[in-house]
């Protein structure tokens, strides 16, 4: 069933994530009405749904970045040009060695969301824990032109997945941190 | 010069403008600290580290895709691959965008304000007169943290009142701003008379999706005033939410895009990778609205708009194709584009030596047409500015999507970006002006 545009709300006011009255929207959304205490989202909250939404993000540029370059190199085109991409794979390997690092005791609350975040992303890939070896083994071997066409074009492949899962994840986080309520529907 | 549009082209220059909007925040960050109280400085401070930051790992990973595909085509074809990775890296960088913009927005207290411009231009574009008090009390504009343009309305004693949510950073540079036209439209016809009752009775006695007839109607609207121009807001816009869910009415943006029917060239070349055939509804019939009752929606549109045009005696106007094209000539070098002139002056001269040679007494005073310009309409001036936008060169945009992102170049395209801004919206204000002035004369000269 349509949601109604037409309930006009006889009072005003808004704050920014509780509404009254349906929202309509440039892409033809009509967003209901929310109740007010079960979404009323603090900053806090909004600090942790933006990291999230952060987070998501580069994993996701930073393993599309890295399947292009694997899957170019392993079509045995390298560049000058190309190799410039290395230090954002390196990033990379970093970045997700940080990821995979327990939560730190003293500062649990914070360092909870990127562990989160990663396991979130790589729920549907079984175990990740050797990804950034994997990466960073390609990356060795691509530098000493020791590199197997075939096993670069494998890591290509899981790594655009990732990148795919990870921009999905991104979004959904958007979509609850705009509209916590239907998000869920 | 302008490039024929093409799918790749217009995913490129989509990929650019994620990078344009960043640009955007981080000059209105400079600007806000400016005036800002020493704490809330050190602030922003921090918040536009952060965003040059956010820039240069979206500009990176875009950077990423075109290096790999420039290797992979060696020629100026695009592979379907690539070009959807960059979609995903500009949605991704939109999404990131928007997430910082509403950080950011929190502590702008001082900058909140729409421009009046904005709310001229939309005066302008319903017909509605600045100087009634009735029209002023139909519509609120207030900026928000979110980048998602959104309208809900209030009833009191005086009667509805539409409350546009406009993105904070799109009011900053006008390229967007006809979508605050689409925006008032699903509460108010051209003229400012009420809408809703009017399509709700014409959904049903048609048996349509009300929401779905509304936004067919919205858009009709906004194309009234701005032609080719609304459609490519639309298009650009439309994609990067084309991920979100709850999408309701059963519409496609495509479908709203092929309704408006106009321009043809964009129509043609709309890029598969964007997804507007998307319709992610909630709680509706998953097939969505028909293509033909689509049809039959924006007929009964047009008919609605032809018949307010009859009853204020208003003939439509089009999109000059010269005036748009001068105009595109004009914003690419940087100037801004108000007016064109009504003819060269080679042109002039050529035609007074003519006269001349067929007649020695013949009056010469075409040559002063020369020194005559025509103004441009909104809807010609934001269609030069989306096609000089949306036509660029694409070997011209994957040399600078492909470049290394230095101090040096950000400097330049923040200052390319803000230049190009302030001519748009400067070319809006003097051609409403100087319209005003020839419409004056010509009821002057009638009486």
């Amino acid at each position: 069933m349509a949601l109604s545009t037409k309930a006009i709300a006889s009072v005003g006011g808004e704050c920014d994530h509780v509404r009254r009255t349906p929202v309509r929207t440039m892409n033809g959304e009509v967003m209901p009405p929310t109740p007010h205490r079960e979404t009323v989202i603090s900053n806090g909250q909004r600090a942790m749904h933006l990291q999230r939404v952060n987070l998501a993000v580069r994993v996701s540029d930073l393993a599309a970045t890295s399947s292009a370059f694997f899957d170019v190199t392993a079509a045995g085109e390298p560049s000058e040009e190309l190799n410039s991409l290395i230090p954002e794979l390196r990033q990379f390997v970093e970045l997700i060695g940080d990821l995979q690092d327990p939560p730190d005791e003293a500062r649990r609350y914070r360092t909870l969301i990127p562990a989160e975040v990663w396991r979130q992303g790589t729920a549907d890939f079984g175990n990740l824990s050797a990804l950034d070896e994997d990466i960073g083994t390609a990356l060795d071997a691509v530098e000493k032109d020791e590199a197997d066409p075939g096993k670069l074009r494998a890591l290509a492949e899981r790594l655009s997945a990732l990148s795919k899962a990870f921009s999905e994840l991104g979004r959904g986080e958007y979509d609850r941190l705009m509209d916590p309520q239907t998000a869920e529907a | 010069m302008t490039a024929a549009l093409t799918p790749a082209g217009l995913v490129l220059s989509g990929a650019l403008d994620i990078r344009h909007r960043y640009y955007r925040l981080l000059g209105s960050l400079e600007e806000a600290k400016l005036a800002a109280d020493l704490g809330t400085r050190a602030v922003l401070d921090a918040m536009s580290d952060d965003c040059r930051e956010r820039m240069l790992e979206h500009a990176h990973a875009v950077r990423g895709q075109v290096i790999a595909a420039k290797a992979r085509s060696k020629t100026a074809s695009w592979s379907d691959t690539y070009l959807s990775q960059i979609v995903d890296r500009s949605v991704n960088g939109f999404t990131s965008l928007t997430a910082k913009h509403a950080e950011v927005y929190l502590q702008l207290q001082d900058s909140r304000k729409v421009r009046e411009d904005l709310r001229y231009l939309l005066y302008r574009a319903l017909n509605l007169s600045l100087v009634s008090s009735r029209h002023e009390g139909l519509v609120s504009l207030k900026t928000s943290g979110n980048l998602q343009w959104e309208t809900t309305a209030f009833r009191s004693d005086g009667g509805t009142t539409a409350s546009v949510s406009v993105p904070w950073l799109d009011s900053l540079g006008p390229l967007r701003w006809p979508l605050v036209v689409h925006e008032v439209a699903h509460y108010f016809l051209p003229f400012g008379d009420e809408a809703n009752d009017l399509y709700t009775q014409i959904a049903q006695e048609n048996g349509w999706n009300a929401d779905a007839f509304e936004e067919i109607v919205a858009d009709a609207v906004a194309q009234r005033h701005f032609g080719a121009a609304y459609s490519f807001a639309l298009a650009r816009e439309g994609y990067l939410y084309s991920f979100r869910k709850h999408v309701t009415g059963g519409l496609s943006v495509e479908q709203r895009l092929r309704a408006l029917n106009d321009p043809a060239d964009l129509l043609e070349a709309l890029p598969a990778q964007w997804g507007l055939a998307q319709r992610n509804s909630l709680g509706e019939t998953p097939e969505g609205i028909p293509d033909d009752q689509v049809t039959d929606m924006r007929n009964k549109a047009e008919e609605i708009l032809s018949d307010l045009a009859r009853v204020h005696e208003l003939d439509p106007h089009l999109n000059r194709e010269d005036a748009v094209a001068s105009g595109i000539e004009l914003l690419l070098a940087t100037e801004p584009a108000p007016a064109v002139q009504k003819s060269t002056a080679a042109e002039a001269v050529e035609k007074a030596i003519a006269a001349r040679e067929a007649d020695p007494n013949a009056e010469v005073a075409d040559v002063a047409q020369a020194a005559v310009h025509i103004p441009l309409t909104d809807g010609e001036i934001f269609e030069a500015a989306w096609r000089a936008e949306v036509c660029r060169d694409p070997d011209e945009l994957v040399r600078v999507l492909g470049s290394e992102m230095t101090d040096e170049v950000i400097e330049i395209e923040l200052a390319e970006v803000t230049k190009q801004d302030i001519w748009l919206a400067r070319s809006l204000q003097s051609a409403a002006v100087h319209r005003w002035l020839v419409e004056t004369m010509a009821l002057s000269d009638a009486s």
